[in-house]
């Protein structure tokens, strides 16, 4: 592959890969396959837009994972990022056209940051290219804040995914389950990427990014319990569920040496398994929105939610077992917190999922139209492999037969039943909120706008030369020296000149 | 008859010769007039070609007239000039073109493709020439010839922007003449060459050089557009769209842009920019330039405004990255003296392509231009991505090279500065795109049918739809030996390897 | 010497003929005007070849008899007087007819020839007493062709002529009466072993000749009586007759005052000097009548003669001498071109003020391309003649610091000159509203125009022999 680096940009270097990464690929792969297929069927206005973007995003995303070198990385993720604006604002709504604005003021912003982390990694490792060569590099605080940043904003953790809840909503729901399945754990595969895992400046700022993992998860939860569109709602699990993944991430960086490709997978696992669910929940969204549901959809539909509370039998209950198990294990196993944090998130998301429940069972009316057969195959397709994953990684089987124990079953379920009683006696017993604290408007549009104002100003003219007001003076004085004054005046100058030239030498 | 000596005279010669036989033709003459200019571009192509190969392989073209006492008028082909000589060749090609179809069946085409021609011949010889004075010489000459390109439309607002693009130019030329004075008048003006020539002197006479460095940067910073003295470029929009394109992308800003590359490599060398301190006010110049130009363009509601601005700004990356000294930001100075010129270009052109056949002048009336003119949209897109510097575009090779160069010799805070940029050339052009694009198209103020098969005249679709295949081929397949990037990695390295 | 000496009383010959024969007298001096030219190429020959010569007229012995002097310096000047000559009688025959051009022009352009040939040659300061009186009545004469609109500049030419005579004339008279000798070389000898205070004399001899020459603050008959005569005349004038007292000058002062004297006088022409060019280009500038700003250029422009004259005396450098005679080389080709442009299209469109001059790219662009190439001269553009004398100027000035308020003086003038010429040139591309020419414009008459143009544009390329030739 060496002898791209002579055709085109310099370092230039894709490779087949191997290992996670592959397992990483595959999903991607599968979710735009099934993603286009939905798309197929169901994108019948403003196609060009659509079907540009889309291939352009994925060809992005699936590059970005191909990449060996610096520069092949950056031109996958921004062709992706950038592109997916395309999707944000198909439908060239209002609400759309806004979240597109916030989406990529932030995308760009991001771009910049990630540039100039992306540089300044290059130039510590004296200017090699290939990804491999930056992992001995040692990372310095601005460079580190520059890749968590410019990730982040993509990965979409708390505080960083003021976008996230805009932009997944305004797109077509295949879009969004691209978006929410492979685009935003691009981010995260960035971060996994290209911080070297055992770096003494990561390492101290580990429990810092434990903070973040967990807001992150709670307060997408939270925030999800206010909303009362499903697709928001199904946006600000994404965020929640990004704490997650980025505490898979944190694990890994954290974890010793001989038990780093385990942790590596068990990332790569959870990625798969929550790209795969909320894909499918967002093809279920959309389709509750715009078409009917029939019956078998139901079930469709409720496996990922199972899959997402992490009930036994569900691949989320073997990542979910696998992420408790690490923790235990690794250089956080004295923080005893930690477990019940874990426990109190599993709630929050349990609370979720009913709700989400809820809200696709209000919305559902039997009048709409039939969803056409592609579509009902491609989100088929996802669920299945989301039900099958455990068997189709052969590697997730133990932690899946590990979860399946009684005390597993029983960690898993009492959060889901308690859920239920709670959101039960929310909606019916207890009293209800306030009508301002439903769904809030996010600040961020605000600032979004105010920056439109910034750049998109008025051109000020600029001041004309002002008129010379000398020009009759002017005139009146050469009127005057060169029709009666000119025969004085040159003889009395001459007679000056030679005085004055007389007296003076 | 040394063939090698006379190879840069011919060049030269094979523009400024047709460009004397078109003054003389009379204006139905069509297609003579334009077998001539293509048929002069054609040959320069070639000549260029043979040159660009000899100078690769080692070869050496030198001609020289005696012309002022110690300085003689010297034309030399070496790899530096050679980057600038086949960039003004081969956008005079696609210039060409577009302007025989921008001006079909207008008046005194004769007299604008003879200025065409002079003009770029001043480009090409300002590029080879050998030394300070030959390079004065044709940066006069540059002037004159595309004063009467400003102001071909012979309007008020044409009249007014030629005299301020006189006032600054003449001016700056002047200074230039100053400058290039003390210098001449301390050493004489030998060959421009690698390292620079004034070291001996920089015991003795430390503060004149500094003096020379002033008053020949100022000169030159007039074309180049640096920051207090660039009040003319976006007046000077208001010429003719290959005019402005020619104007932008290669001749006029380029020719000052290059001039400060001589001035820092050729005449004084690094060792002595840095005994002298010279570097520092330079790359501040250049910075303060760059964002002072992108913001100046945000506020622009017009549409060829905006691009002159934007002008303003790109070109000094090539001042940036020349003025920081490091073999890798030098890199990045030089082919963005190309990438710039090649973007610059495809904008212009695409700006002119919807003034012409749906009489866009202003940003907000480009709403759904994008269905109507695909093509031209796709050009401008790329153009405008290349500007923001996105992968895969000629413009992100440069910004890196740039980048990693302020790094690399130690200026972290230019870093800062070229984000900036790029974040407000995003600003002042994802809002056009997206016009075009994203929004259902609106009252055109005059839509014409050009062409029944293609959106617009083919000579107005072909030169745009080419230049944007070069942008991206420039940032896909940098890493080949035909790239622009390769060619400015043999200049510095050349440049860099005196001793 | 034999060959300067015909070109000399070549003219001479032919204004006499021409004044008898008066139908064929255009020819005539057409054609004496050629041979002239060649016959001053081939006293420049010479001179390369043979070396100087000199000649005492009617064969008297030094100090007695006219003498005549021919050198590298005084064979380019001839050959400059011959060329412009020439070129003007070309280009009048060329249009003399559509110009209403009198038939006296024709043997006193002669007789000027005559008489500034004879000015170039003599080392005599009688005999350039002699010489200037002819000149100055000849470019009167020349101006009063124009009828009656020119008559009151051409009387305050005359007036002012004459009491420059009358100066020239009391300093010579004051300097023969103490040392009896007028031949300059010989005069400079007796000053050199006898000084006394000659410094009113000296005094008197340069009023009197910047006065003639136009010099600042001398120049005010200048403009208007160059203005009023018709364009071949103005162009003689500006190109030529204002040069030949610019070299008394320079002779003068060159030969005759003592060191301490010529840093005194230095100090005069340097003042004058930058204030002619500053004050001259802002008039020129301001402006509105088309020859008015020509003329006021030529005032502008003897401000750079004046420069060099002054740092030559200042700083005994004699890259000065170069500047300044190559400055008036480039100036009169410049001028001449200039003069015989506007004054083409002055005819063909009809008027006097700037203004006639909107569209003329269109309407007659080879005139206006001539303006613009001489323009470009005067400005100082490489690689034109206006470059070299400039750059001769500029060089050695950098070397002497004490001195570098001039440098900013210079950019003034260039800056100005830029100004006024590119004022007519942006009126010239103005396509909004052009003016027709009244009658069709004939091409020869411009390429005439456009050709001491060309020439001058190419001075840089010759420079190499030319300042080899002036290197003193």
């Amino acid at each position: 592959m060496t002898e791209l680096q002579t055709l085109l940009w310099p370092g230039a270097d894709f490779a087949v890969p191997e290992g996670p990464v592959a397992l990483w690929f595959g999903f991607t792969l599968l979710l735009w396959l099934c993603a286009g297929l939905y798309s197929f069927s169901t994108i019948n206005q403003r196609k060009v837009l659509y079907w540009s973007s889309f291939s352009l995003a994925m060809v992005g995303n699936l590059l970005l994972l191909l990449a060996q070198d610096v520069l092949g990385f950056y031109l996958g993720f921004a062709l992706m990022s950038l592109s997916a604006y395309g999707l944000v604002i198909h439908s060239g709504k209002g609400a759309a056209r806004r979240a597109g604005r916030l989406y990529l003021q932030l995308a760009i912003f991001g771009e910049l940051l990630l540039f100039a982390a992306l540089l300044l990694r290059v130039d510590a490792a004296d200017g090699a290219l290939a990804i491999s060569d930056l992992q001995a590099a040692a990372l310095t605080p601005l460079t580190l804040s520059l890749l968590l940043l410019g990730f982040g904003l993509k990965a979409g953790f708390f505080p960083l995914h003021i976008w996230l809840p805009q932009a997944h909503p305004a797109a077509p729901a295949p879009a969004s389950a691209v978006l929410s399945g492979a685009m935003i754990k691009a981010g995260l595969f960035g971060l996994w990427q290209f911080i070297p895992a055992g770096d003494g400046l990561l390492l101290l700022w580990l429990p810092w990014l434990l903070v973040l993992c967990f807001s992150s998860a709670f307060f997408g939860a939270l925030l999800a319990l206010l909303h009362r569109k499903t697709k928001v709602v199904l946006a600000y699990s994404s965020v929640s569920q990004m704490g997650y993944l980025l505490l898979a991430l944190v694990l890994y960086w954290s974890s010793p040496a001989d038990y780093q490709a385990q942790a590596a997978w068990l990332l790569v696992w959870y990625a798969c398994h929550h790209a795969l669910l909320k894909s499918a929940l967002f093809l279920a969204a959309g389709t509750a929105s715009s078409y009917r549901l029939q019956s078998w959809h139901w079930l469709a539909l409720l496996w990922p939610l199972v899959s997402l509370t992490a009930l036994p039998l569900s691949s989320g209950a073997a990542v979910k077992y696998g992420l408790k198990q690490e923790l235990g294990q690794g250089i956080f196993a004295n923080w005893s917190l930690l477990p019940g944090l874990l426990t109190i998130g599993a709630l929050s998301t349990a609370l979720l999922a009913w709700h989400l429940l809820a809200l696709l069972r209000e919305q559902h009316q039997p009048t709409k139209p039939k969803l056409p057969s592609t579509a009902s195959f491609s989100w088929l397709v996802l669920v299945l492999a989301s039900l099958s994953m455990p068997w189709w990684l052969t590697q997730l089987q133990p932690l899946w037969w590990q979860a399946l124990q009684p005390a597993g079953i029983l960690a898993a379920g009492w959060p889901v039943l308690l859920a239920a009683g709670l959101y039960w006696w929310w909606q019916h017993g207890g009293r209800p909120l306030p009508a301002s604290w439903q769904d809030p408007v996010s600040p961020a549009l605000g600032w979004s706008l105010w920056l439109k104002s910034c750049y998109q100003t008025q051109s000020s003219r600029q001041q004309a030369w002002p008129p010379p007001q000398w020009r009759k003076q002017e005139r009146r004085a050469n009127r005057w020296l060169t029709q009666q004054a000119l025969l004085p005046l040159a003889s009395s100058t001459l007679l000056a000149v030679i005085l004055l030239l007389w007296l003076l030498s | 008859m040394d063939w090698n000596s006379w190879l840069p005279v011919f060049i030269v010669l094979s523009s400024l010769l047709p460009g004397l036989l078109i003054f003389s033709l009379a204006e139905h003459r069509f297609a003579l007039r334009t077998t001539l200019n293509l048929g002069g571009v054609l040959v320069k192509l070639l000549l260029v070609a043979w040159m660009w190969q000899g100078v690769k392989a080692g070869e050496d073209y030198y001609f020289e007239l005696p012309f002022l006492p110690g300085g003689s008028f010297i034309l030399h082909g070496d790899a530096l000039s050679l980057q600038f000589v086949l960039l003004s060749s081969v956008l005079w090609l696609v210039t060409t073109l577009y302007a025989i179809g921008y001006l079909e069946g207008s008046p005194l085409r004769s007299r604008f493709f003879g200025y065409f021609s002079l003009c770029v011949s001043a480009t090409v010889g300002l590029a080879l020439s050998g030394n300070l004075i030959s390079f004065v010489l044709f940066y006069e000459l540059l002037t004159l010839a595309t004063f009467p390109l400003v102001v071909h439309r012979g309007t008020v607002e044409s009249l007014r922007a030629g005299r301020r693009y006189l006032a600054y130019t003449i001016s700056g030329g002047v200074v230039l003449m100053l400058g290039a004075a003390l210098l001449h008048s301390l050493t004489g003006s030998p060959v421009f060459m690698p390292g620079g020539y004034l070291s001996p002197l920089l015991a003795e006479h430390s503060g004149l050089l500094m003096l020379a460095f002033v008053l020949l940067i100022t000169g030159l910073g007039v074309k180049a557009a640096l920051l207090p003295l660039h009040g003319w470029l976006p007046e000077a929009m208001v010429a003719p769209a290959p005019v402005s394109a020619l104007l932008h992308a290669v001749a006029v800003v380029k020719a000052g842009a290059f001039g400060i590359v001589r001035v820092v490599y050729d005449v004084f060398g690094v060792d002595v920019m840095q005994q002298l301190d010279l570097t520092w006010p330079l790359v501040m110049l250049a910075s303060a330039t760059i964002l002072y130009g992108s913001w100046r363009a945000l506020q622009q509601q017009d549409l060829k405004r905006r691009l002159a601005y934007s002008t303003v700004s790109q070109v000094s990356y090539v001042t940036l990255g020349v003025a920081m000294l490091g073999p890798v930001a030098a890199v990045g100075g030089l082919v963005h003296l190309v990438h710039q010129g090649v973007m610059k270009i495809t904008l212009f052109f695409c700006a002119g392509n919807f003034a012409e056949t749906l009489g866009i002048h202003k940003i907000r009336e480009l709403n759904g231009v994008g269905r109507r003119m695909p093509l031209s949209s796709i050009a401008f897109t790329l153009g405008a991505c290349g500007m923001i510097g996105l992968p895969a575009t000629a413009g992100m090779i440069s910004k890196w090279y740039l980048a990693s160069g302020a790094l690399d010799a130690g200026y972290p805070l230019v870093l800062l500065v070229l984000l900036t940029s790029s974040a407000l050339n995003a600003m002042y052009f994802l809002p056009v795109i997206y016009r075009i694009w994203c929004l259902p198209a609106g009252d055109w103020p005059a839509p014409k049918q050009l062409s029944r098969r293609f959106e617009t005249h083919w000579m107005l679709l072909l030169p745009p739809v080419i230049t944007a295949v070069l942008i991206v081929l420039m940032g896909l397949l940098a890493g080949t030996d035909l790239s622009p990037l390769s060619w400015s990695k043999l200049i510095v390295e050349r440049e860099f390897s005196y001793d | 010497m034999n060959f300067a000496l015909a070109a000399v009383l070549l003219p001479l010959l032919a204004a006499v003929l021409a004044l008898c024969w008066r139908r064929q007298a255009a020819r005539l001096v057409w054609l004496s005007t050629l041979f002239s030219l060649l016959l001053a190429l081939a006293a420049l020959w010479q001179v390369v070849t043979f070396g100087p010569a000199s000649m005492q007229l009617g064969g008297w012995q030094t100090g007695l008899a006219i003498r005549w002097q021919l050198n590298e310096l005084s064979a380019l000047l001839l050959l400059m007087t011959a060329l412009i000559h020439s070129l003007v009688a070309s280009y009048s025959l060329s249009q003399w007819r559509d110009a209403g051009l009198s038939a006296d022009f024709w043997p006193l352009s002669a007789l000027l020839q005559s008489a500034l040939s004879s000015l170039f040659l003599s080392v005599d300061l009688f005999n350039w007493y002699v010489t200037l009186e002819l000149l100055g009545l000849a470019a009167v004469a020349l101006v009063l062709l124009s009828g009656k609109k020119a008559l009151q500049a051409a009387m305050r030419y005359l007036l002012l002529s004459l009491a420059a005579s009358l100066c020239y004339l009391l300093g010579v008279a004051l300097l023969y009466g103490h040392y009896g000798w007028l031949d300059v070389p010989q005069l400079a000898v007796a000053i050199s072993e006898e000084p006394v205070d000659h410094r009113l004399a000296l005094w008197l001899i340069t009023a009197g000749l910047m006065l003639k020459a136009a010099l600042w603050p001398l120049h005010v008959w200048l403009p208007a009586a160059h203005a009023a005569a018709p364009a071949p005349v103005s162009a003689l004038l500006s190109a030529l007759v204002v040069k030949g007292p610019l070299f008394m000058l320079y002779m003068i002062w060159s030969q005759l005052a003592g060191p301490e004297l010529a840093v005194t006088g230095s100090w005069l022409f340097l003042l004058t000097g930058s204030m002619a060019l500053v004050v001259g280009g802002w008039s020129a500038l301001r402006t509105p009548y088309a020859k008015v700003m020509v003329a006021y250029s030529t005032v502008a422009q003897l401000g750079y003669g004046l420069l060099a004259l002054g740092l030559m005396l200042h700083l005994t450098d004699p890259a000065f001498t170069q500047a300044l005679f190559i400055f008036v080389l480039a100036h009169a080709l410049a001028k001449t071109s200039t003069f015989l442009a506007v004054g083409e299209m002055q005819l063909r469109l009809g008027g006097k003020r700037l203004s006639t001059f909107r569209g003329a790219s269109q309407t007659m662009p080879l005139a206006m391309f001539a303006v613009a190439v001489a323009g470009g001269s005067l400005i100082g553009l490489p690689p034109s003649g206006g470059f070299v004398a400039k750059w001769q100027l500029l060089l050695p000035l950098w070397q002497h610091s004490q001195l570098w308020w001039l440098l900013p003086v210079i950019l003034a003038g260039t800056l100005l000159s830029a100004a006024y010429i590119f004022r007519l040139v942006v009126l010239a591309f103005n396509r909004a509203k052009p003016v027709r020419p009244d009658f069709a414009p004939a091409l020869l008459p411009q390429w005439l125009a456009l050709l001491p143009a060309l020439l001058v544009w190419m001075l840089a390329f010759a420079s190499g022999s030319l300042l080899s030739w002036l290197g003193g």
